[in-house]
């Protein structure tokens, strides 16, 4: 059993806000394997993005990061300096931000874009310090001979831009949409990382050339061995990229597994209804309109399942704290649940409602709440730069299956 | 927008702003209740001499020729001449452009100086001592006339120390010491209002910048606080600020009239100030004309400023 | 469909100002210290402004007293005198009328034929739009203090002189705020209901484009009070102001000036006031501009 590339156990991040604490991410675990596409699939606000900036630990001090453990590549990203933390930034893990015009800078070349990450996370040779690279920018302009400028135009021409040292000495805006986010995949590979967070890496980007990026994202990572984190609301693309796939709800994942299991055989209501409203490939109605109700106020949320009030199979327990079930039969990777009804206790009859909740079913839940189990009551509160408790992950966590015969999209 | 193009069009809109100066300063002097000549020349003038100044000033003419010739000699660099001195309005006010100029110039770079510094350290600190003490500080700016400034600084300053002088002006050829002592107090009244203007716009505009989805992606690339700020935020937080930076600069013009005669400084306001209060018309009229021109020659150093740090501009094509 | 469905559901309105505004205002003002400060200056330099007649303890015109005499808060004349041996304390509170009432005039004059050209450009768009637009911009580029002085020194001093000079320079702010607002929101469903229903242009201007623009609106008459306070000073310490006999801040601080080393406080009390009061104002409009949420620095 070799260690995920990222372990994220009992990860909550809240906001102070005027109204009271706002809890954007709520007890969140989950891990990425080398090499392995793990996607993240939920609607906006619900806690994606905000998941991704913790682990990347890229929130302001508006924010409050608590987690049981963030592992990656053996090391805990609390635990480090915040200088320590620059060089995974970048160079451990990149990120691919949702809309290429507003993400890459204005007013520099996307040459030097490129070449910064080069020069910090590179074995280069060239200078960072903080006058080096105000001279650079202010006096100077980047070197064309230097090799981060020069590493730059190769990144260039290996995302597919034609005509690459012309580009490079370009301004973001004189390229097209789908060119940019080309330049934003050349600068996230910049690094050499390991992991790429991609957040909605194509949703501001036309339908056209979507795939293509997709594409693109997915053949590079599958090149240079790089695991990928895709978040999302799209589940198309889901199904086309991902090979697991965790679905969030209102700072929650309510389901993890593999990305076929989880097509095939939905075990969460959420999770049905999002899979039950998929649009056709030609339609942009916005598909949670299907399943009724709102969304909850995550501030000062409750505890208990925040899917209840809008769920047709909400039941007794449903106001209880929510704990993961984990799922064993026949599955192709680790299957969690996070809903009661999959407590061996409850019975359930064909349709999926729930008949009767005996005693026992209550004790076996008190019990695991008791344990400490599903909660982050037991976290160490990390203020962003304080590490947290680095103990052992609480529960098994069994090995995911790493298929190497990802679908091309 | 190509580069050529948007500095011909502020080029255009340049003229634009100066044909209208003239235009106003023409109709507002021709547009005096009764004979402008007898005006000039006040009650007891000679009959022969108001006949002669009519003709000279082409009042006879009707009133588009006298526009347009009027137009004609200011573009040969004719701005007419002081009927109190007879002297040409252009020579007068060179003659007297050293001190305002200094001061200006003076009051200018201190604010600039001060007030982009202490408008980043603001944005960044938001909310934190830092803010609130410059913040305060610029709202004080904001909120005094200049000419009160430098009262308060003759009263608090100059009485005080004998090295500043409180009156009166030392060319720079006597000595670079004594001309910078003698313009410190002036300039420093001058630049403290458009200093709190620049600061406040550099701050706010520092921290739209600071909220903008690029220095987020400069963290993320592991970049320190220092250089995601200064490489990646100064530059776009300064666009917007440099021009509005140019047309508040006439809120240094304005503050340099009324210093000027606090601290009894022959500059262009003293001149101005005197023309109208000896009723001198072509001086006054001339005067307005040449400062406005250089107001506006200002703003189009700042619109080249203004390129060369938007590259949108330095370079044409997309949206 | 109803036509001012969007003030229905927002709340209705009070003087054309919808009441969300305001309620907007009255949290900013309970949360922010600032903001309280700056209420309570703007209120107590107003009643003071209008009640001068009651609350001066003497005629302001009045050589009752001996000449500069120094402030003292036990004598009859708390804030001294002036050469003239005029009671200070009732030359500043009859100076607040002039100073607060030209401040606002010019801007009233800046605002009105503002907005009005605005309103025009931006509904009428096409070639009206753009000749006014190439007008305002003109402005926008304009040494006014130096026009105002000119414009006072050629027509003379005078209340409504110096209302119009230092007005004329706002018309630009005010028209480009307006047709910004009204391009942005003219599109929008309740203009284009309203005029499927046949209503005229004036009153759609009127009942549904202008309450949109209101809080901008505001926020930028605020700040030019405060601007038009200051230039209303210079031109009167310039003595280009109002009348010389009559009691302005600007020309009393500028009387005060031969007699600064002898009788400081009368140059020096006259700025207190301007400087309290035009900090109150922005401290006001700084209120104003976070509760309604209106950008400051905004790039052409």
């Amino acid at each position: 059993m070799s260690e995920p590339l990222l372990d994220v156990r009992g990860l909550t991040t809240s906001f102070e806000t005027g109204q009271g604490r706002l809890t954007a991410v709520d007890d969140v675990s989950f891990s990425i394997e080398e090499g392995e596409v793990f996607g993240v699939v939920g609607e906006s606000g619900s806690g994606k993005s905000v998941t991704a900036l913790s682990v990347m630990r890229l929130l302001d001090d508006a924010g409050t990061v608590e987690a049981d453990e963030v592992r990656f590549d053996g090391t805990d990203l609390l635990s480090l300096s915040e200088s320590e933390m620059r060089s995974v930034r970048g160079g451990e893990i990149s990120m691919i931000f949702q809309d290429p015009m507003t993400s890459l800078n204005p007013v520099m070349t996307i040459g030097e874009q490129i070449a910064e990450v080069v020069r910090h996370h590179g074995d280069v040779g060239e200078r960072t310090g903080f006058w080096s690279e105000m001279r650079r920018k202010y006096v100077t302009g980047t070197s064309t001979e230097s090799r981060s400028w020069r590493r730059a135009i190769e990144l260039l021409e290996t995302v597919g831009i034609p005509e690459p040292e012309q580009r490079a000495t370009e301004y973001p805006h004189q390229l097209s949409g789908g060119m940019r986010q080309r330049v934003v995949i050349a600068q996230a590979l910049a690094g050499d990382p390991s992991l790429i967070v991609a957040d909605e890496p194509t949703t501001a980007l036309d339908v056209s050339i979507e795939a293509q990026i997709l594409n693109e994202i997915l053949e590079l990572s599958d090149e240079f061995g790089i695991s990928v984190m895709l978040i999302t609301h799209d589940l198309g693309v889901v199904r086309e990229t991902c090979d697991r796939v965790a679905v969030m709800y209102a700072s929650e994942f309510m389901e993890t597994g593999h990305v076929d299991d989880l097509f095939e055989d939905p075990h969460h209501p959420y999770t049905e209804g999002l899979l039950a409203s998929i649009p056709r490939i030609d339609d942009d109605r916005e598909w949670l309109s299907v399943i009724e109700g709102t969304v909850p106020d995550l501030i000062d949320k409750p505890p208990g399942c925040p899917f209840q009030d809008r769920c047709e199979y909400a039941f007794d327990l449903c106001d209880r704290p929510l704990v993961e079930y984990e799922l064993d039969s026949n599955r192709r990777a680790r299957h969690a649940v996070r809903c009661h009804r999959e407590n061996d206790r409850v019975r359930v009859d064909e349709s999926g409602h729930v008949t009767d909740v005996p005693d026992e079913a209550v004790a076996a839940l008190e019990r695991r709440i008791e344990a400490g189990d599903g909660s982050s009551n037991d976290a160490t509160v990390a203020e962003s730069t304080v590490r947290a408790d680095g103990g052992s992950p609480t529960g098994g966590f069994d090995e995911t299956e790493r298929r190497g015969d990802r679908d091309e999209y | 927008m190509g580069l050529r193009q948007y500095l011909l069009k502020r080029l255009v809109h340049s003229v634009f702003v100066m044909l209208f100066v003239v235009t106003v300063v023409f109709f507002a002097v021709r547009s005096i209740p009764g004979d402008p000549a007898r005006l000039m020349l006040g009650g007891d003038a000679d009959p022969e001499a108001l006949e002669a100044l009519r003709a000279e000033l082409g009042l006879n003419e009707p009133l588009y020729v006298q526009y347009f010739q009027w137009l004609r000699r200011l573009l040969t660099g004719d701005f007419g001449e002081s009927i109190r001195t007879g002297e040409p309005v252009l020579g007068s006010l060179v003659q007297v452009a050293g001190p305002t100029l200094s001061i200006a110039m003076l009051g200018m770079v201190i604010a600039l100086v001060i007030a982009i510094p202490t408008g980043i350290v603001s944005s960044v600190k938001r909310y934190e001592i830092e803010d609130y003490l410059s913040t305060t500080i610029a709202f004080f700016g904001i909120s005094m006339p200049a000419f009160w400034i430098g009262i308060v600084l003759i009263l608090v300053v100059g009485v005080n120390v004998d090295a500043i002088p409180t009156f009166g002006y030392t060319p720079i050829n006597e000595g670079v010491g004594p001309w910078l002592r003698s313009i410190l107090l002036p300039a420093i009244a001058v630049g403290f209002p458009y200093g709190g203007i620049l600061m406040r716009m550099m701050r706010s505009s520092m921290l739209e910048v600071l909220n903008e989805d690029y220095m987020r992606t400069a963290r993320a690339k592991g970049l320190t606080s220092n250089l995601v700020l200064f490489k990646h935020g100064l530059q776009n937080a300064l666009i917007p600020v440099v021009t509005l930076a140019g047309i508040f600069l006439a809120v240094v013009l304005g503050g340099v009239v009324a210093v000027e005669i606090v601290f009894g400084i022959r500059g262009i306001g003293r001149l101005l100030i005197g023309s109208i209060n000896r009723r001198d018309f072509p001086l006054i009229q001339g005067t307005v004309l040449i400062v406005s021109f250089v107001f506006v020659l200002a703003n189009i150093v700042v619109d080249l400023l203004y390129t060369m740090i938007n590259p949108r501009i330095k370079y044409g094509g997309g949206e | 469909m109803t036509v001012s469905s969007r003030f229905d559901t927002d709340g209705g309105r009070v003087f054309g100002l919808r009441t969300d505004l305001i309620e907007q205002f009255i949290g900013t003002v309970n949360r922010d210290l600032k903001a309280k400060l700056g209420v309570v200056i703007v209120t107590l330099f107003v009643i003071a402004a209008i009640f001068a007649p009651e609350l001066a303890p003497y005629d302001p015109m009045a050589q009752d007293f001996a000449p500069l005499q120094a402030p003292a808060l036990s004598s009859e004349t708390p804030l001294g005198t002036d050469s003239f041996g005029r009671d200070l304390l009732s030359r500043l509170m009859y100076g607040a009328r002039i100073s607060l009432g030209v401040g606002l005039g010019a801007v009233l004059f800046g605002a009105i034929s503002g907005v009005l050209l605005g309103l025009i450009a931006g509904f009428y768009g096409g070639w009206i739009d753009d000749l006014l637009m190439r007008g305002v911009d003109v402005m926008w580029a304009f040494p006014w203090l130096l026009i105002a002085i000119m414009l006072v020194a050629v027509f003379g001093q005078g209340v409504w002189n110096v209302i119009v000079a230092v007005g004329f320079a706002y018309i630009d702010d005010f028209a480009r705020i307006t047709r910004g607002e009204v391009l942005s929101i003219r599109e929008e469903e309740y203009v284009l209901a309203a005029e499927s229903v046949g209503l005229g242009d004036l009153e759609i201007v009127f009942e549904e484009v202008f309450p949109n623009t209101v809080a901008p609106i505001i926020v930028q008459f605020t700040v030019l009070v405060a601007r038009a306070m200051l230039a209303e000073a210079t031109l009167s310490f310039l003595g280009l102001g109002v009348k010389p006999s009559t009691p302005t801040w600007g020309a009393l601080l500028g009387q005060g000036r031969d007699f600064i080393t002898t009788a400081w406080w009368i140059s020096i009390l006259p700025g207190v006031l301007i400087m309290i009061t035009v900090l109150g104002i922005n401290l006001f409009g700084d209120a104003l501009r976070d509760a309604f949420d209106v950008r400051e620095v905004d790039s052409e």
